[in-house]
């Protein structure tokens, strides 16, 4: 079942176009990652399926209703975590979630229990009485995740939800969504760290300029967009007419050299790591270390926009 | 309800924001209305063309409750003093003032001023009653100096003074005093509650306004909500302070019918403040636009509308200004009902502050914007 449908969504900020025309769907149990870059319309985009954006053109449908009409019966499915961290930081923890299951229509014991449930999955129940101006940024977090899963959302949208937190944090972040996905939480993920939607996504929209530029699964997107090999090799001298003679070889597509590292990228259909090794040795190259790279979302991204994620 | 009660425990869990809201608009009011009562010095010009005991005495007399200047008996001068204002009131001892009055004579003791103040019937009425007190003894001892002047002596003893101690306001002092003072209270009314609705900016900056928006809490519940917690601050702010100040400074806002009448007006006006307050909020980005919009808006609003000075005292195009402002129609509606005339008689002005309230209330509720900051 479609959770989501975006239907060529536009949304223009006067002359401006921060969502280009996106056509999307989301399956029902599906975790999926909206990756670009700063600025590549990924907030915006979320903004307009959560409905704190006015549409320009297009359409949204969230479970089967369309948000412009039914945007009530949606909300009360719906969790959504935003990049900011966004409660009452002079409020405890636990009065904050409590606060965040009222406005979902939670009330006495049910939202008692549903409050222990989100501070206990995130991991906040023991310090819940503290004052969450007090919290680290990690616990801030935390926190932030805990007031959007209060009531059980069927579809949650995470926007950044890992910006600025130490790695440890990040980890039992991801922990927590997986386990949140895996309670039968659609998750909607968005970041602009590659690793994290390696770790937790099935399936991924990259984006950049509004639109997404391409969509699958993370081997769909590898195999369909990738086809070099990367191979970083340490040297101990090398001059320029060897490294010319390298970029002669066939199969080999570039030859880059930063001090003594030379990054190769090559056709893997036409000649192998190893074949590529021999040929190296063979013009008598003082060879001290090779890391074969394994392509990933990065090499996606840039073999599509020719820039890096973070540029 | 959420919003509400959450908003009461963000504005009341704040001590300061109490002592802003009901200490700081009483002492403010306490602060005004003292230095807008304060005794005014008044400067008196005796001619004394008798240089007697007698008018020595009137005149030590004079310098308890005034300035004393002395002038010669020069009507061209004295005239010219008074419509100077170098002196209020000019007193003129005519010569043989004191020998005239132990003959039983009964001279009278001339007195001029070129304004009809009643700020001064004090000192008149201090004249009179010593020239009146002379004049008897003199028709009782005709011509006795010694037994005058014994009556004299026993008269400054105080056995037969009669002490002046207040001149009790006219009812419509009483009520230009109550008006003055809700004019100070909607001074600081208005930059209350536009500091007040700031919450809704906090909400903004936080991005908890966001959030909120994508729950299925509605635009318009959020606003309503924050509304009605403003109106309930403003009800306590109101009904504390026009309870509270006239048992610290002179003033009276009625009782009973007139009272509850008076904060009915105080509170729809409240109504329209934080509607005015909501609106900026509404639809500025942070503090600081929101600041510079309460600037520009309250100033001449609390100016044209006769909270700051008397609007008569500002020149007819302005008054015409003055008159589409909240504050006119507020200060208005309060002296109808202060003199008792009845919240009927105050109906159009209490129409316009609605109406006000409805029309910023419904373009904050129903105008779409991007609720991102």
């Amino acid at each position: 079942m479609n959770i989501i449908e975006a239907s060529r969504l536009v949304k223009k900020y006067k002359n401006t176009v921060a969502v280009d025309g996106i056509d999307l769907t989301v399956k029902e149990g599906e975790i999926f990652g909206l990756l670009g870059p700063n600025g590549a319309g990924k907030s915006t985009f979320i903004g307009t399926l959560v409905g704190t954006l006015q549409v320009t053109e297009g359409s949204v449908r969230i479970f089967d209703k369309d948000i412009s009409k039914e945007s009530a019966a949606i909300k009360k499915d719906m969790g959504y975590v935003p990049q900011d961290l966004a409660f009452f930081e002079k409020l405890s923890a636990y009065d904050n979630v409590l606060y965040w299951g009222r406005l979902y229509g939670l009330r006495g014991s049910e939202l008692k229990k549903a409050a222990q449930e989100a501070l206990e999955f995130t991991g906040l129940w023991d310090r819940r009485k503290e004052q969450s101006e007090k919290f680290s940024g990690g616990m801030k977090r935390r926190l932030n995740i805990a007031c959007a899963i209060v009531h059980k959302p069927k579809l949650l949208f995470m926007d950044e939800p890992t910006v600025g937190v130490d790695p440890q944090s990040r980890n039992n972040i991801l922990d927590t969504i997986k386990d949140l996905n895996r309670n039968g939480t659609t998750v909607i993920y968005t970041s602009h760290y590659m690793e994290e939607v390696e770790a937790i996504c099935d399936r991924v929209g990259i984006m950049d300029f509004g639109k997404i530029i391409a969509l699958g699964t993370i081997d769909e997107l590898i195999s369909a967009h990738v086809t070099d090999e990367c191979a970083i090799i340490e040297v101990e001298d090398i001059d320029l007419q060897t490294i010319e003679a390298i970029k002669r070889i066939e199969g080999v597509n570039s030859c880059e050299r930063e001090d003594k590292v030379l990054t190769l990228h090559v056709n893997p259909g036409m000649i192998t790591m190893m074949q590529l090794l021999e040929k190296l040795i063979a013009k008598k190259l003082n060879i001290q270390a090779v890391n074969i790279e394994k392509p990933n979302l990065e090499t996606v991204f840039l073999m599509l926009t020719g820039k890096k994620l973070r540029d | 309800m959420t919003i509400l009660l959450n908003n009461l425990r963000r504005i009341f869990g704040k001590p300061l924001n109490i002592i802003l809201m009901v200490v700081v608009p009483i002492v403010l009011n306490i602060f005004f209305i003292s230095v807008t009562n304060m005794e005014n010095v008044y400067v008196v010009g005796v001619i004394d063309c008798d240089d007697s005991r007698l008018t020595q005495i009137i005149t030590d007399k004079l310098k308890e409750n005034a300035d004393i200047v002395y002038f010669e008996d020069d009507e061209m001068r004295i005239n010219s003093a008074l419509l100077n204002g170098e002196i209020h009131l000019a007193v003129r001892f005519a010569e043989n003032y004191e020998q005239d009055m132990i003959a039983g004579k009964a001279p009278q003791l001339e007195n001029y001023t070129i304004m009809e103040d009643e700020d001064y019937e004090p000192i008149r009425l201090m004249l009179s009653s010593y020239n009146g007190a002379f004049q008897d003894f003199g028709k009782i001892f005709k011509d006795d100096a010694e037994k005058f002047n014994q009556a004299v002596d026993k008269y400054l003893d105080g056995d037969l003074s009669a002490e002046y101690k207040t001149l009790g306001y006219s009812e419509q002092e009483k009520v230009s005093r109550a008006v003055s003072s809700l004019g100070y209270l909607a001074m600081g009314m208005m930059f209350l509650m536009s500091f007040a609705t700031t919450l809704l900016l906090e909400d903004k900056v936080t991005r908890v306004y966001s959030r909120l928006l994508t729950t299925p809490v509605s635009r318009a519940s959020y606003l309503i909500q924050h509304l009605i917690s403003y109106v309930i601050v403003a009800a306590l702010q109101v009904v504390l302070i026009i309870n509270i100040l006239p048992s610290v400074v002179d003033i009276s806002f009625g009782s009973g019918q007139t009272l509850f009448e008076v904060i009915v007006v105080t509170l729809i006006f409240a109504t329209s403040c934080i509607a005015i307050g909501l609106t900026i909020s509404r639809f500025s980005k942070n503090n600081v636009v929101a600041g510079a919009f309460v600037g520009l808006v309250n100033l001449p609003v609390l100016m044209l509308g006769g909270c700051m000075w008397p609007r008569e005292l500002m020149p007819e195009a302005v008054q015409k200004i003055g008159d589409f402002m909240p504050t006119t129609w507020f200060l208005s509606a309060a002296e109808t009902v202060l003199y008792g005339e009845g919240l009927g008689s105050a109906k159009m002005e209490l129409i316009y502050l609605g109406a006000l309230a409805v029309v910023l209330l419904t373009i904050s509720f129903t105008v779409k914007t991007d609720d991102k900051c």
